[in-house]
C-alpha cells in the first residue's frame, strides 16, 4: 500500500501528578496505520479512547512517547503540509469570513491579494458564495464551520485533519454539511482524515473506517466501506450501509 | 426606533431638569442658609465666575494630568508584568492570590505611608495614582489572556506563526475585551486616587480645592469643585469608551446594543 500518510507504531503515555505518586495513563497503544493519497478516512471510538490526541499527534502539536508518524510534505513550496479543522470553528471574529479563510497567509507572510480568487471559488464549493464580508457573528454555527473548512483547505494542505468538525453541530444541519464536505473532497481530491462518535457519519462519508477500543486507545478493527460513490440519500437505505453500522456499533460494545 | 430615542432623551433631559428643579425649590422654600447647601444658581455663578479668572481650568488641569500620567504609566507597567506572568503558570498560580489580595486593598490607604517616604510633593501622588491604574490592568491582562482558548494556540502552531504573530494577530485581539474592562476599572481608580493624593498632599488640582473649600466652609466652592471632578472623571471615562468601541466593534456586547435598541 503506497500511504501519504504513514503511522508508525504510536504509543502515547501521559503522566499527572509528580514524584513518586505520579499516575502514568496510556492513552494510545500501538496505533499502525497508513492513509492513501486522496482517501477519506476515518476515526471512531468511545470519547476518551484518544482519537483526538491520535490527531494531534498526526498535526505535530504533541509528540508521541514511542512511534513515529510520516505526513506528506507540502503540497506547494512555502505552503504547509496540513490543514486542521476543529470542533469549534476557531474563526477571528474582527475578520469577515473572507479575511478569515485568508489569514494563513496573512500569517505566512503572503500577499493575500493574489490568493482571494482562489478562495472565493473554495466559499462558492462550500456554499458560501455572498457570505464573504460576513462577520463569524452574523453566521449560524454550520456556516462558521464550513468557513472553517474553507480557511484549512485555503493554502492546499497535502493532508486535512479534522477533529470532529461537526459534533457540535444539529442533526439536520449535520447531514447537508456532510454531502458539502463530500462534494469539497471531490472537488479538491485532498486526503482527509475524519475523527467522529458518529458511527453512521464515519461510515457515510469514508472510504475506511478505523475503529479505537478504549483503555489504551487502540485499534480494534479497519473496516472498508464497500458504497458506491457519489453517497447521497439512498446510500443510507443501501443495506449494505446499515450493515456496516450495526457491524461497527456492536463492535464499539 | 428614532421615535423612542427621542422619548428616551426627552425622558433623560427631564430627570434632569427636575433633580434641579428641586434642589433650587427645596434651598429657596426652605429657607436652607447658603453655607449649608447653595442654590443650583450660586454655583453656577461660582463656575462661571471661576472659569473666568482661569482657576477653574487651571485646577482641572492640573489632575488630568496627573491622572493621565499616573494611568499611562501604570497601564503600561500592568500591561507588561501581565505578559510575562500569564506566560508562566506556575509563576501566576504562585503570584495570582497575592495580586487579588492588593487589588482588594483599596490603594489610598498607601498614601499616609508614601507621605512619610517621599513627603507631599507630586512622587507620592504619582506613586498613588500609578499604583491604582496598574494592578486592574495586570490582573485583567493575565485574565484577558488566559481566557484565549487552546485552540488559536494550536491553529497557530499549525500555520507556523511566530510568538510575535500569536501575540498581535490573536492574544492581543481575542483578550481586548477584558482588557479594555481592565483599562476602564484602571481609569476610575486613577481619578480617585488622583482627587484623594490631592486632598492629602496638593497644593493644587481638585482634591486640593475640595479640601479648600471644606475649611473655609464655602459650599460654593465645595459644589463647583464636585461638579469640575465629575466633569474630568466622565471626560476620561468617554475616552476609554470611545477607544473600545472603534476597537471592539465585532464584540459581542456591541452587536447587541446595537440590535437591541
Amino acid at each position: 500500500m503506497n500511504g501519504i500518510l504513514r503511522v508508525k507504531n504510536v504509543t502515547q503515555v501521559f503522566e499527572s501528578g509528580s514524584g513518586p505518586r505520579r499516575d502514568r495513563v496510556t492513552v494510545l497503544k500501538d496505533i499502525d496505520f497508513e492513509v492513501r493519497e486522496g482517501e477519506f478516512v476515518s476515526i471512531i471510538g468511545p470519547s476518551g479512547c484518544g482519537k483526538s490526541t491520535l490527531l494531534k499527534i498526526i498535526a505535530g502539536l504533541i509528540t508521541p512517547t514511542e512511534g513515529s508518524v510520516e505526513v506528506p510534505s507540502a503540497a506547494a513550496p512555502g505552503s504547509l503540509p496540513i490543514g486542521f479543522v476543529f470542533q469549534e470553528s476557531v474563526l477571528l471574529p474582527w475578520k469577515t469570513a473572507l479575511g478569515n479563510a485568508l489569514f494563513p497567509f496573512e500569517v505566512m507572510g503572503k500577499d493575500t491579494k493574489a490568493r482571494e480568487p482562489g478562495v472565493r471559488d473554495l466559499f462558492r464549493l462550500a456554499g458560501l458564495s455572498g457570505f464573504e464580508n460576513y462577520y463569524p457573528k452574523q453566521l449560524s454555527g454550520g456556516m462558521r464551520q464550513r468557513v472553517s473548512i474553507v480557511r484549512s483547505l485555503s493554502y492546499d494542505p497535502a493532508l486535512l485533519l479534522m477533529d470532529e468538525p461537526f459534533g457540535a453541530i444539529d442533526a439536520i444541519t449535520r447531514d447537508s454539511l456532510n454531502d458539502i464536505l463530500l462534494d469539497m473532497w471531490r472537488e479538491t481530491k485532498k486526503t482527509i482524515l475524519f475523527v467522529t462518535h458518529d458511527i453512521a457519519e464515519a461510515v457515510y462519508l469514508s472510504d475506511r473506517v478505523i475503529v479505537l477500543g478504549t483503555k489504551p486507545g487502540r485499534i480494534i478493527e479497519i473496516a472498508m466501506v464497500d458504497l458506491d460513490r457519489p453517497r447521497n440519500e439512498d446510500t443510507k437505505l443501501d443495506p449494505r450501509f446499515y450493515g456496516l453500522v450495526k457491524k461497527l456499533r456492536e463492535r464499539l460494545k | 426606533m428614532k421615535r423612542r430615542d427621542l422619548w428616551i432623551r426627552f425622558l433623560s433631559f427631564l430627570a434632569a431638569a427636575a433633580a434641579v428643579a428641586g434642589w433650587h425649590f427645596y434651598v429657596t422654600l426652605g429657607k436652607v442658609p447658603a453655607f449649608i447647601l447653595p442654590g443650583p444658581e450660586a454655583v453656577a455663578r461660582q463656575l462661571i465666575s471661576m472659569v473666568r479668572d482661569g482657576s477653574l481650568l487651571f485646577h482641572m488641569g492640573i489632575t488630568s494630568a496627573g491622572i493621565v500620567t499616573g494611568f499611562l504609566i501604570g497601564s503600561v507597567l500592568g500591561f507588561v508584568l501581565g505578559y510575562f506572568l500569564a506566560k508562566s503558570r506556575v509563576l501566576e498560580a504562585a503570584l495570582f492570590p497575592y495580586l487579588i489580595a492588593v487589588q482588594a486593598t483599596p490603594k489610598v490607604t498607601l498614601i499616609p505611608l508614601f507621605v512619610i517616604w517621599f513627603g507631599l510633593g507630586l512622587a507620592s501622588k504619582l506613586l498613588l495614582v500609578v499604583l491604582s491604574a496598574f494592578f486592574p490592568v495586570l490582573l485583567n491582562t493575565v485574565i484577558g489572556f488566559r481566557s484565549v482558548p487552546r485552540e488559536y494556540y494550536e491553529l497557530m502552531r499549525i500555520l507556523n506563526a511566530t510568538e510575535r504573530q500569536m501575540l498581535y494577530k490573536v492574544k492581543l485581539p481575542l483578550s481586548l475585551p477584558i482588557l479594555m474592562a481592565g483599562l476602564k476599572v484602571a481609569m476610575v481608580q486613577a481619578v480617585i486616587g488622583t482627587i484623594v493624593a490631592e486632598w492629602v498632599s496638593g497644593k493644587s488640582g481638585l482634591g486640593y480645592l475640595l479640601v479648600y473649600g471644606s475649611t473655609q466652609f464655602d459650599s460654593r466652592l465645595l459644589l463647583a469643585a464636585i461638579f469640575a471632578t465629575t466633569l474630568v472623571g466622565l471626560f476620561f471615562f468617554w475616552i476609554i469608551e470611545i477607544i473600545e468601541s472603534r476597537a471592539l466593534f465585532w464584540h459581542e456586547s456591541k452587536i447587541i446594543l446595537e440590535e437591541g435598541l
